[in-house]
């Protein structure tokens, strides 16, 4: 039997050649024995490792040798820095497009190692589970239902993971430490086996136990080490702390990392089902036995050796089938519902397909400017190389061996690629920094606690070296052409080497340079399209703040009023103009909806409009318009203000006028009815990048129960300040209520779009450091043919070549390789347009203002680049050359 | 490596094993003595490499010579330990002695 003949051959290319044919033979003989004991293939695997082991230790003694042994390291790496002092224009340069077309790479890493690709923290065999929730094809990746404790007890019971399936609802809740201030903090609510599914283990007390999921007693909690830390001086265990008003004893703390099965990990607090009552005072006592009451929203499993999810997500969709037909009342009323299984846990799935085709384009444009950035560095190393010709010839001439220059090359080459690696590292520190808490999408993906870890420091080490070892493949094949013949020929004749290569160069970042400045305009536009939507309402004049008081038990009538005293408050002692508060919370791509029926004739459908419950102060802080009727509305209860387009819906045909004080019911059999107490101008509170909705709004004594509420001021002034008046008298009006999501409005409409916020921001930074680093390539390409040229040119001055015509040759020169590069990048443009096509708003992907854009400042960058040198060129002194001559 | 400096443990074996073997010595005959005697499954990658570290220290020499098998005629390097690489592993015996020596308690383990 024969081992793998690629390696046998790779093998023998590599052995030294005494010891080739007799170490082949025995390791053949070897071989055949492996074979015969273990198979063919463990055999094939053993003649691999030995290949490998080999050859890399070859390599590596090869290695040591060319570079003379340690003595001969050392010297070159001396001989190294005395270059890099006497040419520090080409050593930074080279340090900082590398470090850049790095970072850059490091960065988008990075992030997407942070939201997608790393382990959660904490837990244990992260490949052994799945996540399960309940979904449907006919509705967004986002949006998901719960399930009731009794169906998933059912789940437990059936699905095929030998019991090991945890349950969990993300909470947040308000947690007040003893003689602290209070905290909202981010949580969920779990079953008794969540920690033990997780494999998470406790630092200190002890994790839930079964009883804890139905008996009532006193509730207990398990919280994070760093909201220990905060609650706590010691240890938190056996600490008490009030939730949403409730005491709570903690009893125990999770491992250091641990915060959630979810990625970016916020939770800091994990409460059993029997606090289920104090997470979400809305719902009942009796909730945890009712089969139809929702409560889990997401359930773990760790699923046994050997299965799939797909085999998981038949299981789970079979059991769903038959608690459909063994109960009457369960979880599943739709019939579009289904099981969703997702491999793994971490980032939510309802966001992972949109975080990853935005971190997907990222990628794309990070490796164009990485690309650019290479040949950049191609260029730079190829100007060095041919300057160092003369040198390096003369040296060749008086005996040293070509090996030993090319060996010199590889060691300076290897110095600036470490160096470029640490600069690197540090900008991809720095980038992150910046982007840190940065959302990638609407509904999560935040960027939150990004750091770089060692993984991105090996990826980075491994693409600056490429990066490097590319750059320099031609300047070390050049060496082989470095001789004493050669280049008193090319004195002779003044012919330039590697023109035709620098110049393809230039091309090539021109082109890549123009995609990425094409995509950031594209992009840039779309998010100034998206920003100058007509909302009815000054976004950048309005904060807004959010509140919970229902886990404090304020409902209806008592939430009504403490809202009417707050933004009392807030207009008197705040100074602001107005303020209101709002339920649900508004500017989300989703929104509640509210009926109204315009007609009795049960053949009309009624008008579906997103429905907003207010205080009375809301209009008027939203700044919205009136239109007809009261414009001081006092949310009184069974009246309603509607939108303009609301009406025109309604009643088509009616002005708005007339519409004041109309009755419209709002239920099928009129049960209920509102009386419209003034119309506004339309506004736009939900879905900004849709068709304004038509919208009513409701008193808020009105609402149902279990949602927050946002409020709403109108000032002027700078953020910081209002932000510190709001905290104040926030606090002093309702000190155990915590306010959280403190922001403009202008940031909660540009949530909406963060994906393209989030692309447009990093694309542009992007294209501005390409056309920076294209422009530095053609600076430098123009200057060393001028300075290549200097003999013709300084004869053609003699000779009586005005200088505006030298000017202009100059420049002629170095703009032709940017016209080249032009229809290609114009061509690169279009194909990456296809890709961002979803992306854009208001235009398409072949927008002429964005091409035209890129493009002229593509040209004016490059005129600026070579406007230097060829002006150096017109001041070359004729008598000066002549002289040389 | 030299007279001053320590034999890793693999090296130290891989001369025991040679100084064995004596003229039979070649990487695979050391390879399976090696694996008799400490019963471990070894690589015939990292004897040759252990190999070619002694040579280069001046430890081992070898050669190639024609070897006569089964009526096959096949050339083998053979290794042949240098004095100094004697002088070596006998320091590194009696290094192993000294710090072996009153350990009574390890050495009756079966």
């Amino acid at each position: 039997m024969k081992p793998p003949t690629v390696f046998r051959r790779a093998l023998a290319a590599w052995l030294p050649a005494g010891d080739r044919e007799s170490l082949l033979d025995e390791l053949d003989a070897l071989f055949s024995r492996k074979s015969a004991t273990r198979g063919r293939l463990a055999a094939d695997f053993w003649y691999v490792r030995q290949t490998l082991a080999l050859l890399i230790h070859l390599w590596f003694e090869r290695l040591h040798d060319a570079v003379g042994g340690t003595s001969g390291l050392r010297s070159d790496v001396q001989l190294a820095f005395r270059t890099f002092r006497r040419r520090p224009a080409f050593t930074v340069s080279f340090v900082l497009t590398l470090a850049i077309g790095t970072g850059v790479i490091a960065t988008v890493y990075t992030a997407a190692r942070w939201v997608l690709l790393r382990p959660v923290p904490g837990v244990q065999r992260v490949d052994e589970l799945a996540t399960l929730r309940l979904g449907s094809v006919e509705a967004p990746p986002h949006v998901s239902w719960s399930i009731s404790h009794l169906d998933y007890l059912t789940f437990r019971d059936r699905l095929p993971v030998a019991g090991q399936l945890a349950a969990l609802t993300p909470v947040d809740v308000d947690v007040r430490p003893d003689g602290g201030a209070p905290l909202r903090v981010s949580g969920a609510l779990v079953s008794s086996n969540y920690f033990a599914v997780l494999g998470v283990a406790l630092t200190a007390g002890r994790d839930f136990v079964e009883q804890e999921e139905t008996t009532a007693g006193e509730v207990v909690a398990v919280v994070s080490q760093s909201l220990a830390r905060r609650i706590s001086s010691g240890s938190a265990v056996g600490t008490r702390v009030r939730i949403n008003g409730t005491p709570v004893l903690v009893v125990g703390e999770a491992a250091p990392a641990f915060r959630g099965a979810a990625l970016p990990g916020t939770d800091e607090i994990w409460l059993p089902l029997s606090a289920l009552h104090v997470a979400d005072p809305s719902m009942g006592a009796d909730a945890v036995t009712q089969r139809g009451d929702p409560i889990w929203r997401r359930l773990v499993a760790r699923v046994p050796a050997g299965s799939s999810t797909t085999a998981l997500s038949g299981a789970a969709n079979g059991i769903m089938e038959n608690i459909r037909a063994e109960f009457r009342a369960h979880s599943f009323p739709a019939t579009h519902f289904r099981m969703q299984v997702f491999a793994g846990i971490g980032l939510d799935p309802s966001v992972r397909a949109s975080v990853q085709r935005t971190l997907g384009q990222l990628g794309i444009v990070a490796t164009l400017l990485l690309l650019l950035s290479i040949a950049n560095l191609a260029n730079l190393s190829l100007i060095e190389s041919t300057r160092r010709s003369v040198a390096g010839a003369v040296r060749v001439a008086l005996g040293a061996t070509r090996a030993r220059l090319a060996t010199s090359a590889m060691v300076e080459a290897a110095l600036l690629g470490i160096g470029g690696t640490v600069v690197a590292l540090w900008l991809a520190y720095l980038w992150s920094g910046w982007y840190q808490g940065t959302q990638l999408t609407e509904h999560g993906g935040a960027l939150t606690g990004m750091q770089v870890g060692p993984k991105i420091a090996g990826l980075t080490i491994v693409v600056a070296f490429l990066a490097t070892g590319i750059a320099f493949l031609r300047p070390a094949a050049m060496v082989r052409t470095w001789s004493i013949d050669r280049l008193l020929r090319r004195t002779a004749d003044g012919a330039p080497s590697g023109n035709r290569l620098r110049a393809l160069l230039i091309s090539a970042q021109v082109a890549l340079s123009l995609v990425l400045l094409v995509s950031a305009a594209l992009l840039g536009r779309t998010v100034r399209n998206l920003r100058s939507i007509e909302l009815g309402f000054q976004p950048d004049r309005v904060l807004t703040f959010s509140i919970d008081p229902h886990l404090h038990g304020y409902e209806s009538q008592a939430l009504d009023q403490l809202a009417r005293r707050l933004e009392r408050q807030l207009v008197e002692d705040g100074g602001f103009r107005a303020a209101g508060f709002v339920s649900p919370a508004p500017l989300r791509s989703s929104y509640v909806t509210t009926s109204l029926y315009g007609s009795s004739d049960p053949a009309v459908r009624p008008l579906i409009a997103a429905g907003f419950y207010v205080s009375p102060g809301f209009l008027a802080a939203l700044g919205a318009r009136t239109v007809a009727g009261d414009s001081a509305w006092r949310a009184d209860s069974g009246t309603a203000v509607l939108s303009r387009g609301a009406l025109a819906r309604l009643f088509p045909a009616m002005s708005p006028h007339d519409a004041i004080g109309m009755t419209v019911p709002t239920r099928p059999k009129q049960e209920r009815s509102v009386r419209i107490a003034a119309i506004i101008e339309d506004v736009s509170l939900s879905d900004v990048t849709r068709e304004t909705a038509p919208t009513v709004f409701l008193p808020l004594a009105e609402r149902w129960a279990g949602l927050s509420l946002t409020g709403f001021v109108d000032a002027s002034g700078s953020p910081r300040a209002r932000t510190s008046i709001v905290r104040r008298v926030m606090a002093g009006a309702a000190p155990d209520i915590p306010l959280f999501d403190i922001r403009s409005a202008r940031s909660g409409v540009d949530l909406q779009f963060a994906d393209r916020n989030a692309m447009a921001r990093a694309a542009g930074t992007l294209a501005v450091i390409g056309l920076i680093l294209a422009a530095i390539g053609l600076y430098a390409v123009i200057s060393a043919v001028v300075a290549t040229r200097r003999r013709e040119i300084g004869i053609r001055g003699a000779l009586g070549a005005a200088p505006d015509r030298i000017l202009r040759r100059v420049l002629a020169g170095g703009l032709v390789p940017v016209m080249l590069g032009l229809p290609v990048g114009v061509a690169g443009s279009i194909l990456l347009g296809k890709l961002l096509a979803p992306q854009l708003f208001g235009l398409n992907s072949l927008d002429p203002v964005a091409y035209g854009m890129a493009v002229v400042l593509l040209i004016v960058a490059a005129l600026g680049a070579s406007l230097l040198p060829a002006w150096r060129a017109t001041r070359i002194s004729p008598a000066e050359v002549l002289r040389d001559e | 490596m030299g007279d001053k400096a320590a034999l890793g443990e693999f090296e130290h074996h891989v001369l025991l094993a040679a100084l064995r073997l004596g003229e039979n010595a070649y990487t695979t005959s050391i390879l399976q003595e090696l694996e008799t005697r400490t019963g471990r499954e070894l690589s015939p990658a990292a004897v040759y490499i252990a190999l070619r570290r002694l040579e280069r220290s001046g430890l081992v020499r070898t050669k190639l010579k024609r070897a006569v098998e089964r009526n096959e005629r096949r050339e083998r390097r053979y290794v042949q330990v240098t004095p100094a690489g004697l002088r070596l592993a006998r320091q590194a015996r009696q290094r192993l002695v000294r710090l072996w020596e009153g350990l009574s308690i390890l050495a009756s383990e079966s």
